[in-house]
């Protein structure tokens, strides 16, 4: 049987933290076959929705939820909320029928969006126009 | 894939249609979910994908009576 083996640092004097999720299904850290470095700027959340016909996520990391705002207005609802609003954003989106380059505004606050640290909106747009658009694929990854 | 379905109208009036993640409704209820992500003070509805319209074009015209949201508030907190 393998061993577990946590080990200070010396040179520093901060406490190492696990802390336990806030839902109550048992969780697991799986180490790949390799020694790994984990380092800053790992994604916070993320999620791929389809924001045509039903709304509906296909998958998503520390997301409680979407909110459908209307057309081309949603919100992603942070399960755990980020330390601050200093995160960084970056997403894309496809829309159905056309080879449109759709950009994705983030946090629309003059339109009543939201870029806070539980939530934030997302607004697929041609990126000529202030129209929103539906679009079939909707991606947000939350880095901080 | 779950077809539960949270509906609140916004300040604005507009019908919001909440969509939960499958990884929320692993460790919360949908009651949770809707006190945490429904705005603060709001009244919202429990319902599935079957209480909402799935043609889209008009989607902005939605509306849903408030009569019909009677499960609950959003709670101040939009943490678990």
């Amino acid at each position: 049987m393998s061993t577990v083996k946590i080990q200070g640092n010396a040179s520093g004097s901060g406490a190492f933290t696990i802390a336990a999720p806030s839902g109550n299904t048992d969780r697991t850290l799986t180490l790949p076959d390799a020694s790994v470095t984990v380092g800053v700027g790992q994604a916070q959340a993320w999620v791929n929705f389809n924001g045509t016909g039903t709304v509906a996520i296909r998958g998503s990391a520390n997301v409680s939820s979407i909110t459908d705002n209307g057309t081309g207005d949603y919100n992603v609802n942070f399960s755990t909320a980020m330390s601050d609003t200093n995160y960084s954003v970056s997403g894309s989106a496809k829309f159905e029928t056309s080879n449109n380059n759709f950009a994705l505004s983030i946090g629309n606050i003059s339109g009543g969006g939201n870029y806070t640290t539980t939530s934030l909106t997302v607004n697929p747009t041609t990126g000529t126009t202030s129209s929103r658009w539906d679009c079939v694929i909707v991606n947000v990854q939350v880095f901080r | 894939m779950s077809n539960q379905r949270i509906f609140y109208n916004n300040a604005e009036g507009e019908l919001c249609v909440i969509v939960p993640s499958a990884e929320a409704l692993a460790n919360h209820t949908i009651q949770e979910i809707a006190n945490k992500d429904v705005p603060s003070g709001l009244a919202y509805k429990i319902g599935t994908t079957d209480d909402q319209p799935s043609d889209r074009d008009f989607r902005n015209a939605w509306e849903m009576s408030s009569d019909e949201m009677t499960d609950g508030t959003g709670a101040v907190s939009n943490e678990f």
